[in-house]
């Protein structure tokens, strides 16, 4: 019987381990489940077509498409941030109190393996959930932006334009249709999923009650949209009119310090919809931000759970 | 102990998150900075609009659904514009624009109705007075303007938006005002669209004392682009605005077989427009001394002669032998004349 | 056999904080005992002795308040000191959506084993435990004693130097109890050190070397069974066929003997579990029940 080698502070290997067991646990836990009322809204959408909006009201295709993206994000971020934040809350005191725990942290399992584990999990499941959100999301739009395409150079030869014209406008419209710069968006909402999901880890670590972490974690999801207020206050003075008071300052600077900027994942995912211009170089700079985050609360996580007694 | 270790490890996350907190504020206040000035960060959301805000908008602002938000609340609406829910309808799209400033559409859209079709309403609701009737239509119009100048804030690049200010002051079904109409399409034209060059163009034709500058913005939109000469109008005020006393001097004036491609079809040109003059306000000149002309000239028959026959029908193409209704492309040789001289 | 003890605590103090403000629950106060490797020791006591605590600071799951536990030399609260441990909890929980075999890979997976090594070794506990037939079951449709089973192959799946079984017994039949007793005394014939807990005094008396008593966080008493058990001054005679002449014989001799007396005699009684096992094996059966033994 070979003998194990002497323990590494941190196994990449285990903690792949207690990932794939994580990942089997959530999976068998039904949790693809919810995947199928989001198909039937993605396919709802597909079909869905504001009739009401007839002559000169009518919606412009392209916006048409935007709303399209924009429901579909919409109901993809929700998502994943809220299972990020429930699923995670879940696993950690759901070991402590069926006493798995114990069986693992005797073996020769690091805690940070154990965290580490656990939470890309969690976020395994997520980015499976994403994907299959993707495809649905790239397929529906596909459709629909054929259909519009057909549609507006039909009328628009039917009009009289000239070729130029009708070029330029399916250009207009194929811009807003499942293009790479759409995937941007996607992986925008992962990001902050996998964020949410480290923050909500932290909170498990030396929270006494699965509800109180889900609670705090989900105020954290609403302050970390407004966090780049409280920091444009302390950057920009007197830009917005109003001059802060001390109180003011201080508030905005704790706010800006501890909680993380969510704003740039949702700004990042709007500008995707509109079809502005994000570039490769404002992704790699938000998977900076979301890999220093995770970073952070996961060896703040560890810093608690390494002397947590069972 | 446990209280102990509890404060110590409350004290350790706050100075971590404080500590990193410090290194990533610059880096993430740079990032946003620039995603600002490419417009991909919304702005703030105004203290006005947050009033004004249901909770089911606020919900959606809080879990970052600003643009969902707005794209249902746009749908929601069209509920107010079937029930003529004017004021409802303009707080609704003070909230879908304050949620999502970047999209014109909501722009365009929510200054249409005011500026429009509430306007409209208010002129033709026979519940009121005609004096409360104007007011209302004139407060209507005023706040269309108001809303697309404020889109313009956030879109200032949209000139769309300014198009459509200028077609809103230069409804002639409406309350036209050409000297709002003008400047806003003036802000429009530079965009490079060849029908906002040509609005604003139109629209000084009709303001009395800008036929100069209008014969000078004639001329430069021929010379950048010849194309122009496919619009009737264009070529009707090529040849009616050079008969203003006041441009009588200018060297080389347009002709009637340099602009039309036959006289026929000059006459069918000039005739509508001479029904433009009456109905919409543009510049007359000599319009009905040069119709007199082509109607000795051609024999036109009495039933299309405006002069014994007034009408506010058109002449359609039907009516002639000429059916090319192609125009001239080729650019005219008096054209090319004072090109010539220019450039000398 | 090594000098490096297999588990040493030394001094072992242990408080948790009480329900009142600013007080103290002592769980355990300055308990020291050494198991040599191969021993096989039982740690009794009743409940809220600090029996439990006592085995948590042994495993690093809690850290003492004072004191040292070491395992083979090794700091318990060291991540290296578990990888020659295996470990039974009380009531162990394990991930119910995992089947039986899952359960067993998944743990062998967190003490490094892997491929054919690993496969082997998980088709080896299940048998050894008896859970071939419920490999493919999901543990969340397991019974109590089945749980326990498969708490027994998880522990002894990285065939351990150490194994800590806490209630090892608890919840389990007559049948399956004497099964993990046989399992146990297999184990130390391989030279494994086990410690265990257990409420089962009988049980604890067959099979332990060593037995250390605690009561209300100290360690009472400690020493070999024997030692701790044996009335020195009284002896214990069990006859096959004696007569009745022979028996007034014996009685005659100690009556004259000074100093010595009966105390009692009476027919000698085997147990309840032997007469138990007796009759559940040969009826059900008609066989004995086969030994199982722990493959090197």
């Amino acid at each position: 019987m070979s003998r194990p080698v002497a323990t590494s502070f941190f196994s990449p290997r285990r903690s792949l381990i207690i990932a794939q067991s994580t990942v089997t646990q959530l999976v068998r836990m039904k949790v693809f489940y919810f995947l199928a009322p989001i198909a039937l809204l993605f396919l709802g959408l597909q079909f869905f077509d504001a009739f009401w909006y007839e002559g000169p009201e009518a919606l412009m295709p392209e916006q048409e498409l935007r709303m399209h993206k924009n429901l579909c994000l919409g109901t993809m971020m929700l998502f994943t941030s809220l299972f990020a934040i429930v699923s995670t809350a879940l696993l950690i005191p759901g070991d402590i109190e069926d006493r798995t725990l114990y069986t693992i942290l005797c073996k020769p399992v690091p805690r940070l393996d154990y965290l580490v584990g656990k939470l890309f999990g969690v976020i395994a499941v997520i980015f499976i959930a994403m994907v299959v959100m993707d495809v649905l999301l790239v397929a529906t739009l596909h459709f629909r932006t054929e259909e519009k395409l057909i549609e507006t150079t039909a009328y628009m030869t039917k009009i009289g334009y000239p070729e130029r014209e009708i070029e330029a406008g399916r250009a207009e419209i194929s811009a807003h249709g499942p293009t790479l710069l759409l995937q941007f968006g996607v992986i925008s909402h992962f990001l902050k999923a996998c964020v949410i999901a480290a923050v909500a880890l932290l909170i498990s670590t030396f929270s006494t009650s699965t509800l109180f972490t889900i609670a705090t974690s989900v105020m954290i999801w609403i302050i970390g949209a407004f966090q780049s207020i409280a920091r444009d206050g302390l950057f920009n003075d007197a830009e917005f009119g109003d001059v802060p008071t001390w109180a003011d300052k201080i508030v905005g600077t704790l706010v800006s310090l501890i909680f993380p900027d969510f704003q740039l994942f949702e700004a990042i995912s709007d500008g995707a919809a509109r079809a502005e211009d994000v570039l490769p170089a404002d992704m790699a700079q938000l998977a900076g931000l979301s890999v220093l985050y995770v970073g952070i609360y996961v060896v703040l996580s560890w810093f608690v759970f390494s002397d947590k007694e069972f | 102990m446990k209280r102990f270790k509890t404060i110590r490890n409350l004290l350790v996350i706050a100075g971590g998150l404080v500590v990193t907190g410090y290194l990533r504020m610059p880096v993430e206040q740079r990032f946003t900075e620039d995603l600002r000035e490419r417009k991909i960060v919304q702005p703030r959301i105004e203290s006005d609009a947050w009033s004004e805000m249901g909770q089911t908008s606020l919900a959606g602002t809080f879990g970052g659904l600003r643009t969902v938000m707005a794209s249902m609340l746009s749908l929601n609406a069209q509920s107010h514009f079937e029930e003529n829910e004017w004021y409802d309808l303009k707080k609704d799209y003070e909230v879908i624009t304050a949620l999502d400033p970047y999209n014109a559409f909501y722009w365009s859209h929510g200054g249409w109705h005011i500026g429009y079709n509430a306007a409209s309403w208010a002129r033709s609701n026979r519940e009121f007075s005609p004096a409360r009737r104007r007011i209302m239509e004139m407060d209507f119009l005023e706040a269309g303007d108001e809303f697309y100048r404020k889109g313009l804030k956030y879109l200032p690049e949209e000139e769309s938006l300014w198009f459509e200010i200028g077609s809103m002051w230069s409804n002639e079904y409406k309350r036209p005002n050409f000297e709002r109409a003008a400047e806003a399409f003036e802000k429009a034209r530079d965009s490079g669209n060849p029908v906002y060059r040509r609005r604003y163009l139109f629209t000084i034709a009709r303001i009395p004392g800008r036929e100069i500058e209008a014969y000078e913005e004639v001329i430069r939109l021929l010379t950048e682009n010849p194309r122009h000469l496919a619009v009737p109008t264009f070529r009707c005020l090529l040849i009616v605005l050079p008969t203003n006393p006041k441009i009588s001097d200018i060297e080389i004036k347009p002709t009637i077989d340099g602009v039309f491609r036959t006289r026929e079809k000059a006459y069918q040109d000039l005739f509508n427009y001479r029904q433009r003059v009456l109905e919409e306000g543009f510049y007359a000149g000599n319009i009905d001394g040069i119709l007199l002309n082509l109607i000795g000239e051609l024999g036109v028959p009495d039933e299309l002669n405006p002069f014994l026959n007034p009408s506010s029908h058109r002449i359609h193409t039907e009516h002639w032998r000429e059916s090319d209704d192609q125009p001239k492309a080729q650019v005219p040789d008096w054209m090319l004349k004072k090109k010539e001289e220019g450039a000398r | 056999m090594s000098d490096v003890a297999a588990v040493e605590v030394k001094n072992l103090v242990k408080d948790f904080k009480g329900p009142f403000r600013g007080g103290k629950v002592h769980a355990v106060r300055d308990v020291s005992l050494t198991i040599a490797p191969g021993e096989v020791y039982g740690l009794i006591g009743p409940n809220g002795s600090g029996k439990s605590t006592t085995m948590k600071a042994v495993l690093g799951l809690v850290a003492p308040t004072s004191g040292m536990c070491a395992i083979f030399g090794r700091n318990s609260t060291k991540v290296d000191s578990r990888s020659e441990v295996g470990f039974l909890p009380e009531n162990p929980y394990f991930y119910k959506h995992l089947t039986g075999a899952e359960t067993v890979k998944f743990y062998g997976r967190l003490c490094g084993m892997k491929g054919l090594e690993l496969k082997h070794r998980v088709e080896e506990m299940l048998e050894l435990v008896g859970l071939q037939d419920a490999r493919d079951r999901r543990l969340k449709g397991f019974s109590k004693g089945m749980l326990q089973r498969i708490g027994l192959a998880q522990a002894l799946v990285q065939d351990p130097k150490l194994v800590v079984l806490d209630e090892p017994t608890a919840g389990v039949d007559p049948v399956g109890s004497r099964e993990i007793r046989d399992l146990i005394l297999e184990l130390k014939n391989r030279g494994v050190t086990v410690f265990l807990c257990s409420h089962l005094l009988e049980q604890v008396q067959e099979i332990c070397d060593r037995v250390g008593i605690i009561h209300q966080g100290v360690l009472v008493n400690e020493g070999r069974l024997d030692d701790l058990i044996s009335l020195e001054d009284k002896t214990e005679l069990i006859l096959e066929n004696a007569s009745a002449e022979l028996m007034e014989q014996i009685r005659s001799l100690v009556e004259v003997t000074h100093g010595a007396g009966v105390i009692s005699e009476g027919r000698a009684r085997t147990t309840l579990e032997s007469l138990f096992l007796k009759e559940t094996q040969s009826k059900t059966t008609g066989v004995p029940a086969k030994s199982r033994r722990v493959s090197k």
